[in-house]
């Protein structure tokens, strides 16, 4: 193995340092405006004898879209996951390190993790509504919620349409299943089932990669109306697609956080040869 | 002296044909014999009327009861046990070697024989619980014996409901027990369904476990602690002690007709299954020989439906002739031979009855070279479609264009559907194979590394593609490419020598693999 995870933890290097909760500059801490809402420090992940992510750490800003990007393999979609736990879901996943969600460590013992995935709401590479009709997806989440008044979960299925900006397409087959929806629609769908249970971050893997173009585009409008209510971290393979929407932006290579700050910043002068390497297309 | 294969082949047609038939024959003459005999004495009154004279006389009421209460008790105790064990082998447990031994256990409970069933039940419910001959004992004793089955059809049809969607549901801040109880359960349902009912036809036929347990009363049962007799119980004591033979054909006839009904329901639930992710290419042991050399080594995995499994390794791992297997491309190659099966949709593609003409159309080809033929773009796609007859001209400019658009290459050619297909740029030609394979509408697509000869910004159109049709199609990819398997690729297969070395999500063959060597290809060590 030529992983890292041969090595005993403490020789691993510090990642660049400078961005993370140390050292807090890129959000102009203190004036208020941009508040930190998660904090990855020293994060570490093992599946195994395999290390995923090596000593992590980032923040991400309050009602901002924070991208991350890096070559197929690089731990994004690990780190994605580690925000709102769902890689406990695997078996031999092990995690040293500190992820605070509003200052709270989301690992520490006795947090409620479905209180957790509550607020860090999740929207997976490929659509995957479930084979009930719209309306009962979105109003799934209340209903695990134990909302049982329909008149609430009528008008929270709505908002949450709108809010996905699909309501005008299905407010006469609300009824109709979701599987036969476009594509495009579907994975709207998925955000206005997120969107019904009123998370305070959304966590996107990849959302794009299975929509075409126009779709992409449509997705990405409205992530850029939704970041004015919700904090948004994104991983995507497309690195234009971090260009055009995210405000911060961290580049990852074999698990390590290598470059990390405001989007403009990082791809006109990142600070990394590797991540100026992988920007410009020498690899990845 | 050697008989040639083509005879061989012809008298093992006529073998397998006439035990097909002797079988059927059989078969028909069983229902026919029991149903000519019996059907006269059924009546209304012989079914809703007491028995008189030990069954000599009068009608089969209570056995009908009994045959109808007794399963239904045997149910109401299996299924929650049954359902419980499943959900907690595939839901609460990981594979473990206690995982194992239940499995192991329930296999061997689904062999041993009713009569020991019905043993095990008067010893154990009869006799040492004290419940006597009845409804309770027989009850329990036929759960015990269905059980196996119904765990095993549970925990099948747990198995099928997409990960995604549990991983949805956890994602929305659902407990495990509530993804069971709304996701995971609802869609297993059809599943179950089954299992119950292949279980009720099981019971309803059930003498042995039967007449040790819930003894052979003739009278009407008032509770779970009276004996029954069921219909089955019933034909077997008036054929045997010779009470009255049409009596006993009449019940027989009753019997007949219920299993009938039950195992009828049961095919048509499985028939209107939803459609489910389901497997849509399982490859055997497949091993391929040209001549003395032998290309592929005993391969085995299966392709789900609607995914794109993506097939790696360096030139020579017989990567492609694992692709050509899927279609009888091979077959092509004089001295090649092949070892093994390849089910499509559970049918073998090299079976006896699997014409390779229509299998070809079924399972569409683009190869590494984009080869338009020498004609217009507008025949070039029309190519597939007319050899299929499809002549109307309004079907298929409908087809080509939205094959076409799949394809991504309408916008760049529909002002000039007429010009030479061979006029079009490197890439968009291999997007016209592309749309030409489409156009044949198949429901599984071999590429041959379809992006070899193109600039990256085609492959990205082919990527996009690909990554568009695997809603509705089923697709395999081999691809020189690693990062292009990373990129599109569900399932990751990866080749060496002619042998699968490693077969699995692609996110973890590419970040976690198992094994060394596919570590060494993947991180770019050789290859």
């Amino acid at each position: 193995m030529n992983t890292p995870a041969s090595q005993p933890a403490h020789e691993v290097p510090v990642p660049v340092a400078g961005f993370n909760l140390h050292n807090a500059v890129f959000f102009g801490a203190g004036n208020g405006l941009n508040k930190v809402r998660m904090q990855v420090a020293d994060f570490n992940l093992h599946y195994g004898s395999f290390q995923a992510l090596i000593n992590v750490g980032m923040d991400v800003a309050a009602r901002k879209i924070t991208a991350l990007i890096g070559p197929s393999g690089c731990g994004k979609s690990t780190l994605l996951r580690a925000l709102n736990r769902m890689n406990d879901l695997i078996p031999g996943v092990r995690v040293s390190g500190q992820i605070c969600l509003d200052g709270e460590d989301i690992y520490a013992p006795g947090v409620d993790v479905c209180a957790l995935r509550k607020k860090t709401g999740m929207v997976f590479q490929r659509p995957n509504p479930f084979p009930l009709s719209v309306f009962d997806n979105v109003a799934f989440g209340l209903r695990v919620a134990g909302e049982r008044s329909k008149a609430a979960i009528h008008e929270t299925v709505e908002r949450s349409l709108r809010g996905a900006w699909l309501w005008d397409q299905v407010r006469d087959t609300l009824h109709a299943p979701a599987l036969d929806l476009p594509l495009d629609q579907q994975q709207r769908l998925c955000i206005a089932r997120l969107l019904a249970i009123e998370p305070e971050v959304i966590l996107l893997d990849e959302p794009c990669s299975a929509l075409d173009p126009i779709a992409t585009a449509k997705v990405e409008e409205l992530l850029l109306n939704l970041k004015k209510q919700y904090t948004i971290v994104i991983v995507t393979h497309n690195m234009q697609q971090a260009a055009r929407i995210a405000d911060y932006t961290g580049y990852m290579l074999l698990g390590e956080m290598i470059d990390f700050g405001p989007t403009a910043a990082l791809f006109t002068t990142p600070t990394d040869r590797r991540t100026n390497d992988y920007l410009s297309g020498r690899f990845g | 002296m050697r008989i040639s294969p083509k005879h061989t082949q012809r008298i093992a047609i006529a073998l397998l044909g006439t035990a097909t038939g002797v079988t059927l024959v059989v078969l028909l003459f069983i229902i026919g014999f029991v149903l000519e005999k019996g059907l006269p004495v059924v009546s209304f009154s012989f079914l809703f009327s007491m028995p008189k004279d030990m069954g000599r006389a009068g009608g089969i009421l209570p056995t009908l009861v009994g045959t109808l209460l007794l399963p239904l008790l045997a149910i109401a105790i299996a299924l929650p046990l049954g359902v419980g064990t499943a959900v907690y082998l595939t839901e609460y447990t990981r594979e473990t070697r206690l995982t194992r031994i239940i499995r192991f256990g329930t296999d061997c409970l689904a062999g041993i024989p009713s009569i020991i069933f019905g043993l095990f039940g008067f010893i154990f419910f009869v006799t040492t619980l004290k419940l006597g001959w009845s409804l309770l004992s027989g009850g329990l004793t036929l759960a015990i014996m269905v059980l196996p089955t119904i765990i095993r059809t549970s925990e099948e049809a747990i198995r099928a409901v997409p990960r995604a969607w549990r991983e949805v549901s956890f994602s929305l801040g659902a407990t495990r027990w509530e993804t069971v109880t709304k996701v995971v359960l609802p869609n297993a349902l059809p599943g179950i369904v089954t299992g119950v009912m292949l279980s009720v036809g099981r019971s309803i036929g059930e003498t042995a476990a039967v007449i040790f347990t819930a003894g052979s009363s003739l009278r009407m049962p008032h509770s779970v602690f009276d004996s029954v007799r069921t219909m089955a119980v019933h034909f077997y004591i008036m054929a045997r002690e010779g009470i009255s033979n049409e009596n006993a054909y009449g019940t027989a006839a009753v019997l007949v007709i219920s299993v009938l009904l039950v195992n009828t329901t049961t095919y048509w639930l499985m028939e209107n299954m939803p459609a489910s992710p389901s497997i849509k290419v399982s490859v055997r042991d497949l091993k391929v020989f040209f001549g003395q050399f032998q290309a592929l080594r005993g391969v085995s995995l299966d392709v789900p439906a609607f995914q794109i499994l993506g097939v790696i390794g360096p030139s020579g791992s017989a990567k492609t002739t694992f692709l050509r297997a899927l279609n009888r491309m091979n077959e092509l190659t004089p001295g090649s031979r092949m070892e093994g099966q390849v089910l499509l949709d559970d049918e073998d593609v090299y079976g006896p009855g699997c014409d390779a003409v229509a299998l070809r159309k079924r399972v569409g080809m683009v190869f590494a070279m984009p080869v338009p033929l020498p004609m217009s773009i507008y025949d070039n796609l029309a190519y597939g479609p007319r050899l299929c007859g499809i002549r109307a001209r309004a079907t298929l400019d409908t087809l080509i264009e939205t094959s076409l658009r799949a394809a991504f290459l309408w916008d760049e050619v529909k002002d000039r559907l007429r010009s030479s297909g061979l006029r079009l740029s490197g890439g968009q030609q291999q997007r016209l194979c592309l749309a030409r394979t489409l156009a044949m509408q198949p429901e599984l697509i071999l590429l041959d590394e379809p992006c070899s000869g193109l600039d990256p910004i085609s492959t990205a159109r082919i990527e996009e593609a690909l990554t568009m049709l695997k809603a509705r199609y089923t697709i395999i990819l081999v691809t020189n490419n690693t990062k292009q398997a990373a990129r599109v690729a569900d399932t990751t297969a990866f080749f060496l020598m002619g042998e699968l070395i490693e077969h699995g999500p692609t996110g973890q063959i590419f970040t976690a693999p198992r094994d060394q060597r596919t570590d060494d290809y993947v991180t770019g060590r050789f290859g």
